[in-house]
């Protein structure tokens, strides 16, 4: 036992050592901010990468696939749980095109908000249209909090059968956050700027050899079959952004491949498209009283344009009283009108015979048997793929069921595809009139105010 | 427990914070030579230490000690290796590694038959720094561990000619490593952590032929260092892997392994001492370090270290009629490598090793002074293995000097 003074004297200093040396000699290995990244995580369930994007464009079949993204889209999409019922019946529609509709809003997640002042198009934000080779600046680049991704807005829609490239420049001389930090790429991104092969020239996963530097990144320290796998695909998407000018429109654009945070492609359909767009104010233009314009996109072969009349032959433009025909009106709801193709103006012309009733609400039906005049079908426009679905747009807390478009937007289109459904439910509309959920490339439902 | 041992203890303590607070320094793996004393005969004193660092060499020799004692001092230790790549390329040298390992002891007799000792000392640590941007960075650029043990411990004369020994070890290790990130991400990541780790010791010595022949038997058990707190920086070079790499904690463990010695010592002369001892260490604990990020990556280090045996050979030469106090020493150690070829890597390149040790002390009144050298040829060591690190040859000389002041009080 140790006398009471030792005690302190002593167990004191002892205590203060040992606690001292616990505490002691642990180095202090520093920690560094995480800096604010463009994302392109293609490993990810989604994916979290830019969008539209080429590399679900299936070269085999021309078409967007989204099973080369993982996400096959089922058949049924009424027996399935992975996505909603509208968002699955909407990329089957998709899917049944050879490119991305013309009015689709590119943007590319970042992993934290990024300062909107510096996402100056032409600079740090480049657009680029390959086949014209022309720097595109009838864009609106903005940050969307809600998705936290720079997103660019077509001012016009995109030129048909055109590939986009768009760059975002980072690091010191690009774009910041709000912090006013840096934005750098991805380890994806770094990847697919790598000059040489990732897979050390082997074809396939098997043949890669295990010390290939980008293996070792990939396959975190543990190569498997799954990771070589991995490697070949990012090996090809880099062959595919080297092969179909990315980097080089880039590189033409003053955004060399070293300053490149985020690189993205995307192929815009070719087919012509009846253009709606009611958020942007791309509807029905009425100058008339008794007349209606619906512009199109791309060229259109006049024969292939013909008016429905009741009682007459199946025409390709169907009109509709929607207030006619609530009210049991059924001569009126049909009113005779005559359809044409104005090329100079690129719209089709629907002529009454008499003014639209005032206050009545006009429905306008297109279908697939309108041409362009190389023989290939009009295609939709996403607006009224949505007006024509069969689930609802908003789910029970009235959020959207389809990504991409906003709350708001599908708050107002569902009123719209609810009164649209109870019509190509009915069993006398669709084999009146040959329009149905199948084959309509235009639904739209307005009521007419003249505005020359 | 007398005043004075009180107080010897207590300093011993606070000595062993004060050095611990001190940037802390250590290298190889198992540094068994920590006395200046010991180091100048192989330390193959198992069977014959008569100085306070019997609490680490064996501590069943505290109970044959009369009085209170106490020591300070420590080793400084130089070292350097060289790798050769198999395939073409220059040689690469580490850069030069210069620690002091300290000890510090103190013991004391309570009664004729117990006596008790507290050894606060270094004696496993790896200290290896290559060139940055060298072709091995991926394995090492830096690798230190740096411990501190505290080792109290009781002795009992059990017979005359028998006693045996028991303690305990606190551990406080620090681990400091930095590696180089693959292309393309390039740059270097680097994990440090500090833990305690608890062992224990367990020793006898049987004087068969007092002064003449002695036999002794020590233990010391494992201790597993469990790295909970580790923190990670990763400083990639490509800016687009930050993100993906932020610093973050990380855990590991490493185990310290079991040492196993057995000692003689003979006394063919009465000036003259010889004495053998073998170490048995059980590398096999340390096997494999697993690197547990909380995102990044997950990391093994598979030393896959094999069971090693070490033969320490040493002389003490005294001069009671010309030269009271004074010793001269000598030694020689064979050190079997505990990392096989094909696992061998820049963090520990080890090595079969051939030591040569030399030394002299003097002592007068209650005071001495005890200096020793020790010269370790690493032999020329192959990695093949090529997962661990690249594939070449190793090469490494080290030197050691230990220096020990002592003071004794009947």
């Amino acid at each position: 036992m140790l006398e009471p003074g030792c005690r302190r004297r002593c167990t004191r200093p002892t205590i203060l050592a040992v606690i001292s040396i616990a505490g002691a000699c642990t180095p202090d290995v520093g920690s560094d901010p995480t800096p604010t990244a463009m994302e392109m995580d293609l490993t990810a369930t989604p994916p979290r990468a830019p969008q539209p994007t080429l590399l679900i464009v299936n070269p085999q079949t021309g078409h967007i696939d989204f099973s080369l993204a993982g996400t096959p889209i089922p058949d049924d999409c009424s027996a399935q749980q992975a996505l909603t019922e509208a968002q699955c019946q909407f990329d089957q529609w998709l899917q049944t095109l050879n490119g991305f509709p013309s009015v689709t809003p590119a943007s590319a997640p970042a992993s934290g908000p990024l300062d909107p002042a510096t996402l100056t198009l032409g600079a740090n934000v480049v657009a680029v249209a390959a086949q014209q080779g022309t720097l595109m600046t009838d864009l609106a680049a903005r940050f969307d909090t809600a998705s936290s991704s720079l997103t660019l807005t077509p001012l016009h829609p995109w030129a048909l059968g055109e590939l986009y490239w768009i760059g975002v420049r980072g690091y010191e001389n690009g774009i910041r956050d709000t912090g006013g930090g840096p934005v750098v790429g991805s380890p994806t991104m770094a990847l697919l700027k790598q000059d040489a092969s990732l897979t050390c020239d082997a074809s396939d996963p098997a043949s890669i050899d295990p010390h290939c530097p980008a293996l070792q990144v990939v396959a975190q320290g543990n190569p498997s079959m799954a990771a070589k796998e991995q490697l070949v695909r990012l090996e090809g998407i880099r062959m595919a952004f080297i092969a179909k000018g990315g980097f080089a429109a880039m590189e033409a654009a003053q955004l060399p491949k070293n300053e490149i945070a985020v690189l993205w492609g995307f192929p815009i359909h070719t087919n012509s498209v009846p253009v709606l767009v009611p958020s942007a104010g791309a509807v029905p233009r009425v100058p008339a009283a008794d007349q209606i314009l619906v512009g199109v996109q791309g060229p259109v072969d006049p024969a292939t344009v013909s008016a429905f009349t009741a009682g007459g032959p199946p025409g390709s433009v169907v009109v509709v009283d929607l207030t006619a025909l609530a009210t049991g009106e059924l001569a009126a709801a049909f009113p005779p009108v005559g359809a044409t193709y104005l090329a100079t103006v690129g719209a089709i012309a629907i002529q009454a015979m008499q003014p639209f009733p005032a206050g009545h609400q006009i429905g306008l039906f297109f279908t697939d048997a309108i041409h362009s005049p190389d023989a290939a079908p009009l295609v939709a426009s996403p607006v009224s793929v949505l007006l024509t679905l069969t689930a609802p747009l908003v789910d029970a807390g009235g959020h959207s069921t389809v990504s991409g478009v906003a709350d708001a937007d599908a708050t107002a289109l569902e009123a719209g595809r609810a009164a649209l459904s109870s019509l190509f439910d009915s069993p006398i509309f669709t084999p009146m009139t040959g329009v149905s959920r199948a084959n309509a490339i235009y639904a739209y439902a307005f009521i007419p105010m003249v505005m020359p | 427990m007398t005043t004075n041992l009180r107080a010897l203890l207590s300093a011993a303590i606070v000595a062993g914070g004060a050095l611990a607070a001190r940037p802390c320094r250590a290298s190889g793996f198992l540094i068994y030579d920590i006395s200046g004393q010991a180091l100048a005969r192989a330390s193959a004193v198992s069977a014959d230490s008569e100085e306070p660092a019997a609490v680490w060499f064996n501590p069943a020799n505290l109970a044959f000690m009369g009085g209170v004692s106490a020591s300070a001092g420590g080793t400084f230790l130089t070292s350097k290796s060289t790798f050769s790549p198999a395939g073409p390329g220059d040689d690469t040298d580490s850069k030069r590694g210069n620690f002091f390992l300290p000890a510090v002891f103190a013991n004391g007799r309570v009664t004729d038959r117990v006596a008790v000792g507290m050894g606060v000392y270094s004696t496993f640590g790896i200290g290896i720094t290559w060139p940055y941007d060298w072709e091995g960075r991926v394995a090492a650029i830096k690798a230190s561990l740096q411990e501190l043990s505290f080792n109290p411990t009781v002795a009992v004369l059990v017979h005359p000619s028998v006693s045996v020994a028991a303690g305990f070890d606190a551990v406080r290790s620090v681990v400091d490593f930095r590696n180089g990130l693959p292309d393309p991400i390039g740059g270097d990541v680097r994990l440090a952590g500090g833990t305690w780790g608890f062992g224990f010791n367990a020793a006898a010595l049987y004087k068969m032929y007092p002064g003449r022949l002695h036999v002794a038997l020590t233990y010391r058990s494992r201790v597993k260092l469990d790295f909970k707190d580790g923190r990670a920086n990763f400083s990639p070079a490509n800016p687009d892997f930050a993100p993906a790499l932020p610093d973050q904690p990380g855990t590991a463990s490493i185990t310290l392994p079991d040492i196993i010695t057995a000692g003689v010592m003979g006394r063919p002369r009465d000036d003259l001492a010889l004495t053998f001892d073998a170490n048995l260490v059980l590398w096999s604990a340390y096997d494999r370090i697993d690197i547990d990020f909380q995102t990044a990556p997950d990391r093994a280090i598979v030393p896959n270290g094999r069971n090693a045996v070490t033969l320490r050979g040493g002389a003490d030469w005294t001069f009671p009629a010309r030269c009271p106090g004074l010793h001269l020493r000598g030694g020689l150690i064979y050190d079997r490598s505990a990392i096989p070829s094909s696992n061998l890597g820049p963090g520990l390149p080890d090595a079969d090793r051939i030591d040569v040790a030399a030394g002299a002390g003097y002592g007068r009144g209650h005071f001495r002074g005890d200096l020793g050298y020790l010269l370790v040829v690493f032999l020329p060591a192959d990695a093949t293995g090529g997962q661990e690190g690249p594939v070449g040859t190793y090469r490494t000389v080290a030197h050691l000097i230990g220096l020990t002041l002592a003071a004794t009080w009947p």
